[in-house]
């Protein structure tokens, strides 16, 4: 998958590369709003992809421990993606709760297809939880 | 051909793997647990068994009601009977993903042919508590199923009679029947543990428990679908009644769906034959002579070397080296003192070569792939340096 994104990325910069040349030529030429818009968004496609391939490079090396050092703008995207480790943990909590009152209500109510039913959910929310704490590192490798 | 099978669907197996490591750490890959998994589900089975076992009535005139009284009056009895169907499809399924996960890898040559025997066991003993799990339910479905073996068996020569009788408790549906089908429902379950004992006595490391994750999202899981998917009986079987068909479960009744085509006791015959195929795999792949030697030879203590710090014999995984006190001192330097040596016990090596990555001192080889011919292997492969040891 990271090796098709950089591919993707790849071929993306290099498509946008002439084109954006191209286009901010025309700018100078003519600096019609068209030529503007040409310009500015195949410029903006070219960055995206450059930082795009440089980002999958970077994570890569990142995870392999072979950063030379670090660059704010990477370590801050890749930062989002461990915080959304964390809020799902805060998601599967909240739904663990739900699934709580669920069986309570079905066990009260003798509804109790919707609390073995609930129950089931809550263990597979529960499995869930285990990875995430595993990759947000609050957990680690039994040995 | 069968052998570049064998090798493409080995790939697939390595790449499904890494696949689900993209997801799962390495130590949580269900794969690596499908043996770990089905004694989950075996736990599960017995624990949910014994609840239902409380209140079956092993007779013609009250198995039908007791399964009826157990699914509609009891507390969560549905959940527990829909609970052991499930783990009983779901003790399949672990099943056969470790059959053919160990049948693509290879892990039967040799001594591991011991695990692999008793693992055909097993299958087969657990598709018979399975099959008979769904004859005590005595709905129509369980008397089809069971005019169907009676004919398989009847086509039996010489023995299908007295095969019948086993079967039935008799010569024919009688009070003696459920008592019947519940002892080989019971039977094959019991029988699963003491074959369990034979498929670990030679390994050293057993994976017998799947991780908390799996136990939690394994346990979940059938809870969800018992309530999702409630169990149910057909109508209750008849003296006269003639049904033509039932609800399949894949898993345990595929056999009575090719009596659609074949005569019974074919059917019967096949999964005979599949059964003897499968007992027969760990002596049927010969060895490739263009790869590297899946013969490598059984492992041999370099004596001068090995100094009994004992590594080799906790890494080994089939319990195929002993410690035995040492007759002479080594030769090396860090050998001259010691107390102990390794001995390898031939029929027990599966020439695998984990003690030679154990052993820090190059006390162990592998008599036809020696460390040295890997690193000038490597080094060829590479172009590069190979640091010795």
């Amino acid at each position: 998958m990271q090796r098709l994104v950089f591919l993707l990325a790849f071929v993306g910069a290099v498509l946008a590369l002439p084109e954006a040349w191209s286009g901010w030529r025309a700018v100078v030429q003519t600096g019609s709003p068209g030529a503007w818009v040409r310009a500015v968004g195949w410029s903006a496609l070219l960055l995206a992809a450059f930082l795009g391939a440089g980002l999958v490079m970077y994570a890569a090396d990142r995870r392999a421990g072979r950063l030379r050092r670090r660059i704010g703008v990477y370590e801050r995207i890749l930062a989002r993606g461990e915080r959304g480790s964390a809020r799902g943990i805060v998601l599967l909590s909240l739904a663990s709760l739900a699934c709580v009152g669920a069986v309570v209500y079905g066990e009260l109510t003798d509804h109790r297809l919707v609390s073995a039913g609930a129950m089931g959910v809550l263990l597979m929310l529960y499995s869930f939880l285990v990875l995430l704490f595993r990759k947000v590192g609050m957990t680690a490798r039994e040995e | 051909m069968y052998r570049k099978a064998i090798l493409r669907l080995q790939d697939w197996t390595l790449r499904l793997d890494r696949w689900i490591q993209r997801v799962y750490p390495q130590d949580f890959n269900p794969l690596y647990y499908t043996g770990g998994l089905s004694n989950l589900f075996l736990t599960v089975l017995v624990i949910s068994g014994i609840l239902i076992f409380l209140y079956y009535e092993p007779s013609l005139e009250g198995a039908y009601a007791s399964v009826q009284f157990l699914t509609d009056r009891v507390p969560y009895g549905v959940i527990f009977r829909g609970i052991h169907r499930y783990a009983a499809d779901a003790f399949m399924v672990a099943i056969l993903l470790h059959l053919f996960r160990n049948w693509f890898t290879e892990r039967f040559r040799k001594a591991r042919d011991s695990a692999w025997i008793s693992g055909m066991f097993l299958l087969v003993m657990s598709g018979l508590a399975g099959f008979t799990g769904y004859l005590l339910v005595w709905d129509e479905r369980s008397q089809l199923l069971a005019s169907l073996t009676v004919q398989a068996l009847r086509d039996v020569p010489l023995v299908g009679e007295h095969l019948v009788r086993l079967f039935l408790g008799g010569p024919g549906v009688s009070d003696t029947t459920l008592p019947r089908f519940l002892f080989l429902h019971v039977g094959p379950a019991v029988t699963l543990y003491i074959l369990l004992w034979w498929h670990y006595v030679r390994i050293r490391h057993p994976k017998v428990w799947p991780p908390a994750l799996w136990v939690l999202f394994s346990v979940g899981l059938l809870f969800f679908l018992a309530a999702v998917l409630p169990a149910t009986s057909g109508r209750p079987a008849a003296p006269g009644a003639q049904p033509e068909g039932f609800a399949v479960d894949w898993f345990y009744l595929w056999p009575y769906v090719l009596a659609r085509w074949m005569a019974p006791g074919w059917a019967l015959l096949l999964v005979i034959a599949l059964v003897v195929y499968g007992l027969w795999i760990p002596y049927s792949l010969p060895d490739d002579p263009g790869r590297i030697p899946r013969s490598p030879g059984v492992a041999v203590v370099v004596e001068d070397n090995c100094t009994g710090c004992e590594l080799c014999y906790y890494d080994c995984p089939y319990n195929a080296i002993y410690m035995v006190p040492s007759p002479y001192p080594g030769k090396t330097r860090a050998a001259a003192n010691r107390k102990l040596l390794a001995v390898v016990v031939d029929s027990r090596c599966v020439e695998c070569g984990i003690c030679i990555g154990a052993c820090p001192f190059q006390a162990l080889e592998l008599p036809r792939m020696l460390e040295r011919e890997i690193q000038e292997r490597i080094r060829q492969a590479t172009g590069a340096p190979v640091p010795a040891g």
